[in-house]
C-alpha cells in the first residue's frame, strides 16, 4: 500500500510502498520517531483512510473501496482504538463514555450498560464505573479508553501511543494490560515512538522517513 | 445511531452549555414571541372589521336623503326628506339582486318608564329593518306585520335602555313613554356590543313601528307621512353591490323625477365595500407586523448557527472521537441538527407563551382586540422548527464531514 497526500496541486507522499500481513492474535508494535509514517500506517490500519495505491484486505474483506460510512461500520464492529490523549467525553461517567460506541451499533440501553460494566470490570475498574474522567488518574483513564476499544468486541486493538501521556510505571501497567488481552487472544497492535515499549510486543516494524525499513521478530 | 440517543446525546450538549443554550434560545424566544403577539393584533384587528361586516348584514347599501339648494345655499345630506316607502317597494320590487329594501326613519327622544328615564336613538322600523340590521328580540318578540299597519304603540328596547329604564327588572309587558306617547315593551333586541369602529353603543336605540314613528313621535317634523330617514338595501350577493348601487340610483331618479341636469337628491352608500376595504387594510396590516417580526425570528435563526458553528468548532476532538468509533457521517449530522432543533424548539415553546402574554398585555393596555388562533401558534411552531433546521443544517454537514484523523489531531 501507499499513501499519498494532495496539498494543493502537489502530492506529498505520506508513506511509501509497502507491504504487511498480520495475523489473528499478533501483537505488533509499530515503531518509528515523528514523521516517520507510523501514524500514517495506523490511520491505513484502522481504517480512518484508505490507501492511495495498493489494497488492503481487513478481517478477510477488500476495505479499500468502501466509502466513508461503511468504514465507519467496519470501526464500529471490528476495530477498537485507543488513543495517547485518551478522547474521553469528560461530562460522561466511565460507564457512558466506554458506551459510545454501542450508540452507534443501534444497542438498547440495557445491552448496553451490561456491555459497558463488563469491559470496565475485564479492565480492573469495576469500581469507576460513574466517575467522570477528571476523577480518574491517567492509567484508569487510558484503561476506560481501553475498555471502550473492548466493548464492541473488536477483531483488532489498535492503540496509537497508548503510554505517550503516562508516567513509566503506569505505561507499564497499560502495557500489561494489552499482553493480557493479547493471551486471550486478541490481536494487539501498538504505535509507539519509545523502543522500550516496543520490545514488549512480539514484532515490531520498524518505520523511518515514510517507509517502513524493519520487519522484525521479537523472540 | 437511534433517535432516541440522538435527542438525548443533544439533551446533553446543550445541559453542558445551559447560559449559552439559554441566550441562543432566547433569540428564537423573541422571534417567535413578536410573531405570535403581531398576529393575534392582526387577527383581532381583522376579527373586528368581520364581527362589524357580520353585524351590519351581509352587503348592505344604504340609500340616504340627500341635499337641496335653495338660494345657493345647500342643506346637509339627509335633511331634505325625498325618499319615500314607495321608494322602498320599487327598490326590492324592481331590482332582482335586491333582497331587502327597509325603510327607516330616525330620531332621538326621552324615553321615561317610572321614576326612571333616558335620552336615546329612535328608530321607525319594518320587519325587513330586523332582516337588513342583522335584528333580533333577545327575549319578547319583534312587531308583528299588524301592528305596524295599524301604527300600534309598541317597542323593542335595546339591551342598554333596558337596562337604564328597568335595570334588572323584566321590561316585558311594562310601559315606557316615549316623547309622552306611551308604548308597551314587546321585547328586547340582542345585544350587539360596542361598535368595533366608533366604540359607540350599538344596543342604545329603541325600535317602534315605522307608521307609529312618523304618526305619533316625529309627525309634526316632516310633512309628509311617507317620507323614509333612510333605505337600507341588502345585495343578494357582494359581487353585485356597484351594479346594484348604480341601478338604484338610476331607478331613483326615474322615480323622483329628476331631469338629466338635476344632481341626485338622494345618496348611496356602499357600507359593505368601506368595510371590506377596512378589512383588505388591516390584511395586509397584520401581514407587514408578521414580516417585520418574522425578521427578529430570523436573527435568532442566525445566533443558533452562530451558536452551533463555535460549538462545532469546540467539539472537533469528540466528533473525532465519534467518527472513530463508528459513527456515519448521518448520525453527526442527525446530533447536530438535533441540538439546533431542540434550541429552536424550546425558544419556540417559550416564545408562543410569551407571545401569548404579550398579545394580551397590548389588548389590555392599548384596548385592542386581540386573538390568539391556533393559527399563530401552529406558524410559530413550524416557523421556529424550520429555522433550526435551515441555520442548523449547514454546522452539522461542517461536522459531520469532518476527517477523524484531523479531529482527533485537533488539540
Amino acid at each position: 500500500m501507499s499513501k499519498q497526500y494532495r496539498v494543493g496541486a502537489q502530492s506529498i507522499a505520506a508513506l511509501t510502498d509497502f507491504s504487511v500481513q498480520i495475523n489473528h492474535g499478533e501483537f505488533v508494535a509499530i515503531v518509528g520517531p515523528s514523521g516517520s509514517g507510523k501514524s500514517t500506517c495506523m490511520h491505513l490500519l484502522g481504517c480512518l483512510q484508505t490507501p492511495t495505491t495498493g489494497h488492503y484486505r481487513f478481517d478477510g474483506q477488500d476495505v479499500t473501496d468502501l466509502d466513508n460510512d461503511d468504514l465507519a461500520v467496519l470501526r464500529n464492529s471490528k476495530i477498537g482504538f485507543v488513543f495517547q490523549a485518551f478522547h474521553l467525553q469528560p461530562r460522561f461517567s466511565a460507564r457512558r463514555n466506554v458506551e459510545l460506541p454501542l450508540v452507534y451499533a443501534d444497542m438498547g440501553r440495557r445491552e448496553r450498560a451490561e456491555r459497558s460494566c463488563e469491559a470496565l470490570r475485564s479492565v480492573g475498574l469495576a469500581d469507576r464505573l460513574d466517575h467522570r474522567p477528571t476523577q480518574l488518574s491517567g492509567g484508569e483513564m487510558q484503561r476506560v479508553a481501553i475498555a471502550r476499544a473492548l466493548v464492541n468486541q473488536p477483531k483488532l486493538l489498535l492503540t496509537d501511543e497508548p503510554t505517550g501521556a503516562l508516567d513509566s510505571r503506569t505505561g507499564a501497567e497499560i502495557m500489561s494490560v494489552l499482553e493480557t488481552l493479547n493471551d486471550q487472544g486478541m490481536t494487539v497492535v501498538v504505535v509507539t515512538h519509545d523502543y522500550e515499549i516496543a520490545s514488549r510486543a512480539h514484532r515490531k516494524l520498524h518505520f523511518r522517513d515514510g517507509a517502513m525499513i524493519k520487519d522484525e521478530a521479537v523472540k | 445511531m437511534k433517535l432516541l440517543d440522538c435527542a438525548s446525546a443533544a439533551t446533553e450538549s446543550l445541559q453542558a452549555n445551559p447560559l449559552r443554550s439559554a441566550l441562543t434560545a432566547l433569540g428564537i424566544v423573541i422571534g417567535v414571541a413578536a410573531v405570535v403577539a403581531m398576529v393575534s393584533v392582526g387577527l383581532g384587528a381583522q376579527y373586528r372589521v368581520e364581527q362589524a361586516i357580520k353585524d351590519i348584514g351581509a352587503n348592505m347599501l344604504v340609500i340616504g336623503n340627500g341635499s337641496r339648494t335653495s338660494d345657493g345655499r345647500q342643506t346637509g345630506r339627509g335633511r331634505y326628506f325625498t325618499l319615500t316607502e314607495d321608494d322602498a317597494a320599487a327598490l326590492a320590487r324592481e331590482i332582482p339582486s335586491v333582497q331587502v329594501a327597509a325603510g327607516s326613519v330616525a330620531g332621538a327622544g326621552r324615553i321615561v318608564a317610572g321614576n326612571r328615564n333616558w335620552y336615546s336613538t329612535l328608530w321607525g322600523v319594518t320587519q325587513d329593518y330586523f332582516i337588513a340590521h342583522n335584528w333580533s328580540a333577545a327575549y319578547g318578540r319583534i312587531m308583528t306585520q299588524a301592528e305596524i299597519r295599524a301604527s300600534a304603540k309598541v317597542a323593542l328596547l335595546g339591551k342598554s335602555v333596558a337596562y337604564e329604564l328597568f335595570g334588572d327588572r323584566d321590561p316585558l309587558g311594562q310601559t315606557v313613554r316615549i316623547e309622552r306617547v306611551p308604548f308597551t315593551v314587546i321585547g328586547v333586541l340582542q345585544s350587539k356590543g360596542p361598535d368595533p369602529w366608533l366604540g359607540s353603543d350599538q344596543d342604545d336605540l329603541v325600535l317602534v313601528p315605522l307608521s307609529t314613528a312618523k304618526r305619533r313621535v316625529f309627525g309634526s317634523r316632516q310633512a309628509r307621512l311617507d317620507l323614509l330617514g333612510q333605505i337600507t338595501v341588502i345585495v343578494t350577493d357582494a359581487a353585485a353591490l356597484d351594479a346594484t348601487a348604480q341601478q338604484a340610483s338610476a331607478l331613483l331618479r326615474r322615480l323622483h323625477k329628476l331631469l338629466d341636469t338635476d344632481p341626485d337628491d338622494f345618496f348611496v352608500s356602499n357600507v359593505t365595500d368601506a368595510l371590506n376595504a377596512r378589512s383588505e387594510s388591516s390584511r395586509v396590516m397584520s401581514r407587514l407586523l408578521a414580516s417585520i417580526a418574522g425578521i427578529s425570528l430570523l436573527v435568532g435563526g442566525i445566533g443558533i448557527m452562530n451558536i452551533m458553528l463555535v460549538s462545532v468548532s469546540e467539539r472537533t476532538r469528540e466528533i473525532g472521537l465519534r467518527i472513530a468509533v463508528g459513527a456515519r457521517q448521518r448520525d453527526i449530522q442527525t446530533q447536530f441538527l438535533f441540538e439546533a432543533l431542540l434550541l429552536s424548539l424550546l425558544g419556540g415553546l417559550v416564545g408562543i407563551g410569551v407571545g401569548i402574554a404579550g398579545a394580551s398585555i397590548i389588548s389590555y393596555v392599548a384596548e385592542w382586540p386581540v386573538r390568539v388562533g391556533p393559527s399563530a401558534i401552529v406558524a410559530a411552531v413550524f416557523f421556529s422548527t424550520a429555522i433550526g433546521a435551515f441555520f442548523g443544517l449547514y454546522p452539522a454537514r461542517k461536522a459531520a464531514q469532518l476527517d477523524p484523523i484531523v479531529a482527533l489531531r485537533e488539540e
